[in-house]
């Protein structure tokens, strides 16, 4: 797994469990994870090559972390990963997409789907 | 309210179908007169005619008093100048029978003096006798000596030869004597022989004679009777005879005579005197006889008449004035009365009529009326009896009408409404502007719409508005009906219902989110267990995380299924008698660690045997439930404290946080199936919504009931099940008696300050361990905010640290003032004499020298606390 670029992941849940699981399985896929319990404490971390974010979080919503942290780290790419509320979907899904989300994935996911659009994400970069 | 009533127009103004009358009847362009006045036109009409008759037969009576009078004067007229005419011819008869002596035969004339002498002294009134021959010359005069020259007879009576042709006895008019200055007049007679006239033998007679017949007569006083001659010279004279003879009849006398011989004329006497006269000239003699009867004895029996008359009307159309004013009295008073009355009852005023009238129509009037009124009454009783807001308002909008459903509805008095402004009173909002309302109502004459009223009270209500415009017989409005149905209850019930479908859409997108949530946690697990190194320590976290979520979706789906089955009612319950406190006990136990984890302190307050018969696992979930839902909604470093006790007949258990609280509008949904209340500050905790549900479910199938207080949001809120408790037998009460609940009397809140990340954990475990909460700091400044921000009990400050040194926080938290009660305990690694005195200064309660022994420290707080 050395051979894999070292891509830096930031893992932002209120959810402990959900937060801390992802991390693990991250973790065993090779990258370099850390985490924030919401956007207030995403912002003070540092600079990630990918951000995976829940949307309804306490402190400061999904979409105002993700704005701001756009805006220090521009070349972050994002993955928001949706607790799944039908009635709002559509609405929220266009609002994403309008901030500059690249991945919108619903939960539960496969940590190794999840690592594979991570990867895809990466050449993207690589390629620009 | 019978559903068909719902389509009928507004009732009927107070006089119901009555008040179409009103249109049939055309009004009268002019203005009314009075009923006296009416009265006073059938008086004078049938006056009117009575006093043209009444006037008419009086100048008949008059006029008929008039000619009996005339005819009377006539008829004595008539009868005098028959009496003169009498008198006269009995001269002409003496002086015939003188004529016809022998001694005129041949001529004989101084016997025939004698003869005639001897007659001239039988006749008192005779003046003279003579006689003449047919030429005129006087050869006899007894007056003159016999053989003295006798003037020609001509020069003193020139129409003497009326007495020239036979048979023609002749009166002449009066003569003149001027030697003597009297008058008199003659009476001839021709003398007759051989078929010719030889003589005219003459008497000559005073006027004397025919004044004493006038005299015989009795003349009324004041009258005046006149003799006239042929040539209207007065002969005789009642009234100054002696002056009047011979003077000339009156002009207006003589006018008469001119035109008639006799006859009856309004005319004056010479003296000028106003005189009625009746007069006759006579056939025989040609002289005339005329009274003058003073006018006013005539007009006097007119006169009388008339006043009469005009007495006799005069009083009648007074009495008639009296009696027609007197009966419109009688009529029109009980009219104005009953029109008064009228006028009440339409301003909805308590009206009482008498049947007292007089008349009978009017009678009747007042016993149509009293129904009337009785039927009106009816109808307003029926009005209120309406349970709607039934009230009427004028154009300025102000109240006439207000029945007893306005009163129930709104709170206000039919005395305390009437005369208010409907929209000022009830502070009505519309729900489009008034003026488009306004304008509907003009044009179509009704409006309905939903309104929003206060009440008395002040408590809004929601109320169905009809309305209806009320015109005259003009068509111009003059009221508008309003009726208002309280349909508040029915609004609330349809937003609750709107309220309910939203809960349950909400639910259903959070079942999803909580649903996904674990699974997501569940699936990176499994990955991590798959790919991590058995035993280690990814593997050892993967496993918790799993044992965590598996726990939380059974939960989740348990209490999803409870609830369900709950409601189709499957559940049963397996009762027995045991002691609320002991199971509340327990259950505190076995919470206190889940609790420490967010660092919210669950304390059992105070725990009384209350004693119940139900179904332990199901009250076990109702309080795990209640501080479940407790823990949610508080904040790190706040309480939750338990109680169990008996209220009356009732075993009561609580639960009592200090988190965000209930607002006073969610209090009473709070208990309903997928409402919840403010979300939490962490949304994980926020949940299904199910859960009180599900308590409220549970308590009511063991008949007990749940409230939820809370003096709102921010203030904490208190669930409080009540049970019905049962009296426990003495076997039960030892057999249930539960160990003591380790009630945690010495846990404390307790602020670490300490830069050293060992020591502090070290210290943090110790604590906790204790049963204390613990929050941290690794610098000063963060140790000042989090004394003065969380409020702990109890601060341990190490005085070496990196940015401001311990006795500087313990100043600033003593300067703050925010934490009067926290107690200072300063540690230090060397414990010399001046680092306690300085520590004491800056404000510490205590000193501690590093390391802390747990025995002491427990010692330290009791003492200190």
């Amino acid at each position: 797994m050395s051979e894999r670029p070292k891509v830096r992941i930031l893992v932002v849940d209120d959810d402990a469990d959900v937060r801390e699981s992802l991390k693990l399985a991250l973790k065993l896929e090779g990258y370099s994870v850390a985490t924030a319990r919401n956007g207030r404490e995403a912002l003070a971390r540092g600079p990630v090559d990918i951000l995976i974010t829940d949307i309804f979080m306490p402190e400061a919503d999904g979409f105002e972390t993700i704005e701001a942290f756009r805006k220090i780290h521009p070349t972050t790419r994002v993955i928001v990963l949706s607790g799944g509320a039908p009635l709002i979907k559509t609405d929220y899904l266009a609002v994403a997409r309008m901030i500059g989300v690249d991945v919108t994935l619903q939960k539960p996911i496969d940590p190794l789907e999840l690592s594979r659009t991570i990867l895809e994400l990466m050449k993207d970069a690589d390629r620009h | 309210m019978r559903p068909d009533e719902s389509t009928l127009p507004p009732p009927p103004p107070p006089g119901g179908e009555n008040a179409s009358w009103e249109a049939a009847i055309p009004s009268s362009k002019r203005e009314p007169m009075r009923l006296r006045s009416y009265l006073g036109f059938l008086v004078a009409a049938v006056i009117l005619p009575v006093a043209i008759f009444g006037v008419t037969v009086g100048y008949i009576l008059i006029e008929h008093d008039r000619e009996t009078f005339r005819r009377g004067a006539e008829e004595r007229t008539l009868a005098m100048i028959t009496a003169i005419d009498a008198q006269l011819t009995s001269s002409i008869a003496i002086l015939e029978a003188l004529s016809t002596a022998h001694a005129l035969d041949d001529g004989d004339l101084a016997t025939f003096r004698d003869h005639a002498e001897r007659v001239l002294v039988t006749q008192s009134e005779w003046i003279n006798i003579n006689l003449a021959l047919p030429s005129g010359q006087q050869v006899m005069d007894l007056r003159s000596p016999q053989g003295a020259v006798l003037p020609d007879i001509s020069a003193l009576d020139p129409q003497w030869r009326g007495a020239l042709a036979p048979g023609s006895a002749f009166i002449s008019d009066l003569i003149f004597r001027p030697a003597s200055g009297q008058w008199d007049f003659a009476a001839r007679v021709p003398v007759q022989r051989g078929g010719s006239v030889k003589y005219v033998l003459s008497a000559l007679v005073k006027p004397q004679s025919i004044r004493e017949l006038l005299e015989q007569q009795e003349i009324p006083t004041g009258w005046v009777a006149v003799v006239l001659d042929r040539s209207d010279r007065i002969v005789a004279r009642t009234y100054e005879p002696e002056k009047s003879v011979g003077q000339v009849a009156s002009q207006s006398l003589r006018d008469a005579l001119a035109q008639s011989r006799s006859g009856w004329f309004r005319g004056t006497t010479i003296e000028g005197n106003a005189v009625y006269t009746p007069y006759r000239r006579s056939r025989q003699s040609d002289w005339v006889f005329a009274m003058g009867v003073p006018a006013s004895v005539v007009d006097a029996v007119a006169w009388r008449g008339i006043l009469l008359l005009a007495i006799g009307l005069t009083g009648s159309i007074a009495l008639a004035v009296f009696l027609a004013r007197l009966i419109g009295m009688r009529i029109s008073r009980p009219i104005a009365a009953l029109a008064a009355s009228t006028e009440a009852i339409g301003k909805g005023e308590a009206v009482q009529i008498r049947e007292s009238a007089p008349v009978a129509e009017i009678r009747t009037l007042e016993a149509a009326l009293r129904t009337s009124v009785h039927a009106i009454g009816e109808r307003a009783r029926l009005l209120d009896l309406s349970h709607d807001a039934i009230f009427v308002r004028d154009l300025e909008d102000r109240v006439v009408y207000w029945n007893a459903g306005a009163e129930g509805l709104y709170g206000w008095s039919r005395d305390e409404a009437l005369g208010q402004i409907t929209h000022e009173l009830l502070r009505t909002e519309h729900p489009e502007p008034l003026e488009t309302i306004l304008e509907t109502v003009r044009a179509q004459g009704h409006w309905s719409g939903d309104l929003g009223h206060y009440r008395r009270d002040g408590t809004r209500i929601v109320v169905a508005s009809r309305w209806a415009l009320e015109r005259d017989a003009d068509g111009r409005p003059v009221r508008t009906l309003e009726i208002n149905s309280d349909v508040t209850d029915r609004t609330r019930a349809e937003v609750s219902l709107k309220e309910a479908d939203r809960a349950k859409d909400e639910f259903l997108a959070t079942l999803g989110h909580e649903l996904r949530n674990p699974l997501a946690a569940l699936m990176n697990a499994a990955h991590v267990v798959k790919f991590a190194a058995p035993g280690g320590a990814d593997a050892i976290k993967a496993r918790s995380v799993v044992e965590r979520q598996t726990r939380h979706m059974t939960r989740l789906i348990e209490d999803l299924l409870d609830l369900s089955r709950i409601t189709l009612g499957k559940v049963t319950l397996k009762r027995k008698a045991f002691d609320l406190a002991g199971l509340a006990a327990d259950v505190v136990r076995i919470w206190q660690p889940r609790s420490k984890v967010a660092q919210v302190l669950i304390t059992l307050g105070a725990a009384h045997p209350a004693w119940i018969e139900a179904d332990r696992g199901r009250l076990e979930q109702v309080l795990a439930n209640l501080l479940d839902n407790a823990l949610k909604f508080s904040k790190p470093r706040q309480r939750i404290v338990v109680t169990v006790q008996r209220d009356g007949a009732e075993a009561v258990l609580s639960v009592s946080d200090q988190g965000v609280g209930i607002s006073p509008e969610a209090i009473g949904h709070i208990f309903e199936q997928f409402v919840q209340g403010e979300h939490g500050p962490e949304r994980t905790k926020s949940g299904l919504g199910i859960g009180l549900a599900l308590v409220k479910r549970l308590v009511q199938m063991h008949g007990g009931r749940v409230q939820a207080r809370s003096a709102g949001v921010g203030l904490g809120a208190s669930f409080l099940v009540r049970l019905p408790a049962i009296e426990p037998s003495s076997a039960q009460a030892d057999s249930a008696r539960i160990p003591a609940v380790p009630r945690p009397i010495g846990a404390r809140r307790i602020l670490l300050v300490e830069d050293n990340a060992d020591a502090r954990e070290m210290l943090r475990v110790m604590l906790s361990l204790g049963g204390h909460l613990v929050s941290e700091a690794a610098d000063g400044s963060s140790g000042v905010a989090a004394a003065q921000g969380q409020h702990p009990d109890i601060a341990l400050i190490d005085l070496g640290l990196p940015d401001i040194d311990g006795f500087e926080v313990a100043r600033r938290i003593r300067a703050n003032g925010t934490a009067p009660r926290i107690r200072l305990v300063a540690l230090t690694g060397y414990g010399q004499e001046d680092d306690v005195r300085r520590a004491l200064a800056a404000g510490f309660d205590l000193h501690l020298t590093k390391p802390v022994d747990p025995a002491m420290l427990k010692e330290v707080f009791s003492s200190l606390v």
